[in-house]
């Protein structure tokens, strides 16, 4: 045998596990924080521990459109029967192909006003502005010519008027305390900036008549596999890094943000498919640039119900979509990485980002290379091999059901024993298979990267009605 | 190499199947927590529903109230009984030596359960009750070291016990130690003290210069909810003579002149809106929205000036303002031949949402 391939497989054998052992303490850490802190303010909650109030400030809710008229009127009927005393909601229909304005402006009885906006953050022209006159939340709908989704929020925040606004994806949905939850958050402190809410699939909930909230896993398997993915990384991980003010993401299906931050830090980026993490990654750039004291929070008990892709196709171009959004923040954002001004931001979760999620997939296909060669080479040791496998999948298992489990109670749902069952069952072939499934998706995201970093990437939409 | 990260991995494999294991646990515990408490609740109701407002809490009782969950259920079970009835100040007068004694007690404990006892305090203590001096003093003692919820509970505390002092003084702990409140959170709050808010409104006030923005601006705004001359004269002052207080505090006076119209705010308001060049134009942008309320040939006329302003929500403000007085179309086109295109779409707008 070669030395040199002797070293390298030594070098790779040592690499591999370092990386997969921290891998398996940031999980282990996030998940156990998370459950800690989950079990925290659900004890603080029941005994009053909370800044209830009867009246808040305001916010304008942000809905960025872009050939939504299958659920654009779902959406904006549940945000104007939220629980909270002041807000607006504006509507920016992105110069939509299909009759996303016409659904809104025919049912809500829109009409077209000449309303002058001043511009606080560069965005393409407005075509035509609609007013709701009679409805007790101030509606508005904005025409403009395609420009993006980064572009539509710009758009949405110089026409809304308060000093806070929520950007929400137009196939979500809010629950009814969501926005007192999330808004409750921003005013502990005055440094807050910004507030993440929790993400959840919209395919698990049905809304009975008398608005009652019913919780099931959808019967659809890939859905099911997302509500697993999406509740380990959005109890573990964010709240982790929640606890060190290290939060990189703010999904774009529901956030908070104070406007004026915003606008000083110069709005959404325009030329990037993941906006919602560029402006994140601008916020801390900004505030510790100059030097402000600031806190981007995540709010778990603020819930968003978003609708997860139902089929393969569109799960990987939503994928695709993130991974390249994620590409293009963390190289725009490189000279974070390892730089004392930015903090554990730029240390921690920098590198989390970069290792974990940007740089895995590639990772992992070399691994695989590694362990081909190794095994043609007659170097491999199988059993050990095939034991780690199992036993890394099984862990990994493990950390997303208590996830799932910690989510039920906290949030209170009810949910039936084939559901416990089928959470468990979808909780192992998530680790087992659909990661590698994703992980192909991801390694092969960058291919054609010129052609596709600018669209919206729609995915095929359902009303909220026909969601199970 | 090998055996070191399979052992880790392995026991962290353990320690997540503990965590597995305390979920379930938990979610069991939580079920059958919720029945002990019921019962629990059912106990008390019990107990005070035979003596109604005039239960008297026994030395026994106070041992086991010194227990979180259940001073949770006694809570309870006195909203669903005693605070109905009429005299709930029966029962507070009555035991106001052992909720003394609780207070003292909770005030041991963490913050989260001091933040509880402050609620329950500011939820039924009756104004003018014996022990309301005392337990204002132990309310400030929950300010050390505490969370913004128990900071939160405890000056609801203090407003319903309706010492002026004690408010005061908790204002000054929160300013001294640089703890935020939201200014939100604060002017609501105030508007439950049950004591002379006039006179608590003067006594805050008098912190002007001192107070973070925050304290005096929910102070300010707290002043706007009810209605006194003496607070109106004193406002009028701080804005006209005092061009060292806080912006954010000046914009919040601004604001309760247009909620409160004053004959004699008018020229003040009319000069900021004129010449606010120290605040780059925002209590402009404020006067313009209250001058709405002053309508007259001289407020128009400033009006009708600012629509010309540089600051464009100057101009929306100004345009609103005109748009609830009686515009003329004489007026729209004497802005339409000033050739300032900023101008007439603002006022156009204003036309189209009165319309």
């Amino acid at each position: 045998m070669n030395p040199v391939v002797m070293q390298i497989l030594h070098i790779a054998q040592i690499f591999f596990l370092i990386y997969l052992l921290c891998y398996a303490t940031y999980l282990f850490l996030s998940v156990a924080v998370g459950a800690w802190k989950l079990y925290y303010a659900d004890k603080m909650r029941t005994i009053h521990n909370e800044l209830k109030h009867d009246y808040y400030f305001p916010v304008s809710i942000l809905v960025p459109a872009y050939n939504e008229e299958v659920t654009i009127l779902d959406s904006v009927e549940s945000l104007l029967n939220l629980d909270y005393r002041l807000y607006e909601v504006v509507v920016i229909d992105d110069g939509s192909k299909d009759d996303t304005s016409k659904v809104l402006i025919e049912h809500f009885h829109m009409q077209k006003v000449s309303r002058p906006i001043r511009l606080a953050v560069p965005c393409k022209p407005i075509q035509e502005i609609y007013e709701c006159p009679d409805s007790r939340v101030k509606l508005t709908l904005v025409k403009k010519i395609n420009g993006g989704k980064g572009d539509a929020l710009n758009v949405g925040i110089n026409v809304s008027q308060f000093p806070y606004f929520i950007c929400i994806d137009a196939d979500s949905m809010l629950q009814t305390d969501s926005l007192e939850r999330i808004v409750q958050s921003a005013m502990e402190d005055d440094d807050i900036v910004a507030v993440g809410g929790l993400i959840r699939v919209a395919q698990c909930i049905r809304v009975d008549d008398d608005g009652k909230l019913t919780y099931h896993l959808p019967w659809n398997f890939l859905a099911s596999l997302q509500v697993m993915e999406y509740d380990r990384s959005f109890l573990a991980s964010r709240i982790l890094l929640d606890g060190f003010n290290g939060n990189l993401i703010i999904s774009g299906a529901f956030g908070l943000f104070k406007k004026d931050v915003v606008i000083a830090a110069g709005g959404y980026a325009t030329n990037t498919l993941g906006e919602d993490m560029e402006l994140v990654a601008k916020l801390h750039v900004y505030c510790r640039n100059n030097m402000k004291r600031y806190s981007i929070r995540y709010e778990p008990n603020a819930v968003c119900w978003s609708q997860a892709p139902s089929s393969l196709t569109d799960l990987m171009k939503q994928r695709r979509r993130w991974h390249l959004g994620l590409f293009q923040c963390m190289t725009r954002y490189r000279f974070m990485c390892c730089r004392p001004r930015y903090g554990f931001v730029g240390s921690l979760s920098y590198l989390y980002y970069l290792l974990y999620e940007l740089l895995s997939p590639f990772i992992e296909v070399v691994g695989l290379g590694v362990t081909i060669l190794a095994g043609v080479l007659g170097q491999l040791n199988w059993a050990f091999m095939i034991r780690f496998y199992l036993l890394f999948a099984l862990y990994g298992s493990i950390l997303s059901i208590t996830a799932f489990f910690q989510r039920i109670y906290t949030q209170k749902l009810r949910i039936s024993r084939s559901d416990i069952f089928r959470a468990c069952l979808m909780c192992l072939i998530e680790n087992v298979f659909f990661r590698f499934i994703l992980d192909y998706v991801r390694f092969t995201a960058l291919i054609g990267y010129g052609k596709k970093k600018n669209t919206w990437g729609q995915i095929k939409r359902i009303k909220h009605s026909e969601t199970r | 190499m090998r055996s070191t990260v399979e052992f880790v991995i392995y026991f962290y494999l353990a320690v997540c199947a503990l965590l597995l294991i305390f979920n379930i646990l938990y979610i069991f515990r939580s079920k059958l927590q919720a029945s002990a408490q019921k019962k629990r609740i059912e106990v008390w109701r019990k107990a005070i529903q035979q003596t109604g407002s005039s239960y008297l809490i026994s030395q026994t009782d106070l041992k086991t109230l010194e227990k979180p969950e259940e001073l949770t259920a006694f809570f309870n079970a006195l909203s669903d009984t005693v605070l109905k009835e009429k005299d709930a100040s029966v029962f507070f007068i009555s035991n106001a030596s052992q909720i003394q004694q609780l207070a003292v007690h909770y005030g041991k404990l963490s913050s989260m359960e001091r933040a509880f006892m402050a609620y329950v305090i500011a939820s039924f203590h009756e104004p003018g009750a014996p022990n309301a001096k005392m337990l204002s003093e132990i309310m400030l003692g929950y300010l050390e070291q505490s969370t913004v919820f128990c900071r939160e509970n405890v000056l609801h505390a203090l407003y319903a016990l309706g010492s002026e002092q004690a408010v005061e003084h908790a204002f000054e702990i929160l300013n001294e130690k640089g703890w935020y409140h939201n200014a939100k959170l604060i002017s609501d709050g105030l508007v439950l003290f049950t004591g002379d808010k006039t006179s608590l409104a003067k006594r805050l006030f008098k912190h002007r210069m001192e107070f973070e923005d925050s304290l005096m601006v929910g102070t300010v705004q707290f002043m706007s909810s009810f209605e006194s001359g003496e607070i109106s004269d004193l406002l009028l002052e701080a804005l006209d003579k005092e061009s060292a207080l806080s912006l954010e505090v000046r914009f919040a006076i601004v604001r309760y002149f247009q909620r409160h119209v004053r004959e004699e705010a008018k020229p003040v308001l009319l000069e900021l809106l004129a010449h606010d060049s120290k605040s780059a134009g925002s209590l402009s942008v404020a006067a313009a929205s209250a001058l709405a309320f002053y309508g007259c040939g001289t407020v128009k006329e400033a009006l009708l000036q600012a629509l010309h302003s540089p600051n464009w929500y100057v101009r929306r403000n100004a345009a609103m303002s005109l748009q609830k007085m009686d515009l003329t179309d004489q007026d729209v086109e004497m802005i339409r031949q000033s050739h300032d295109r900023y101008a007439l779409e603002m006022l156009t707008y204003a036309k189209e949402v009165s319309a």
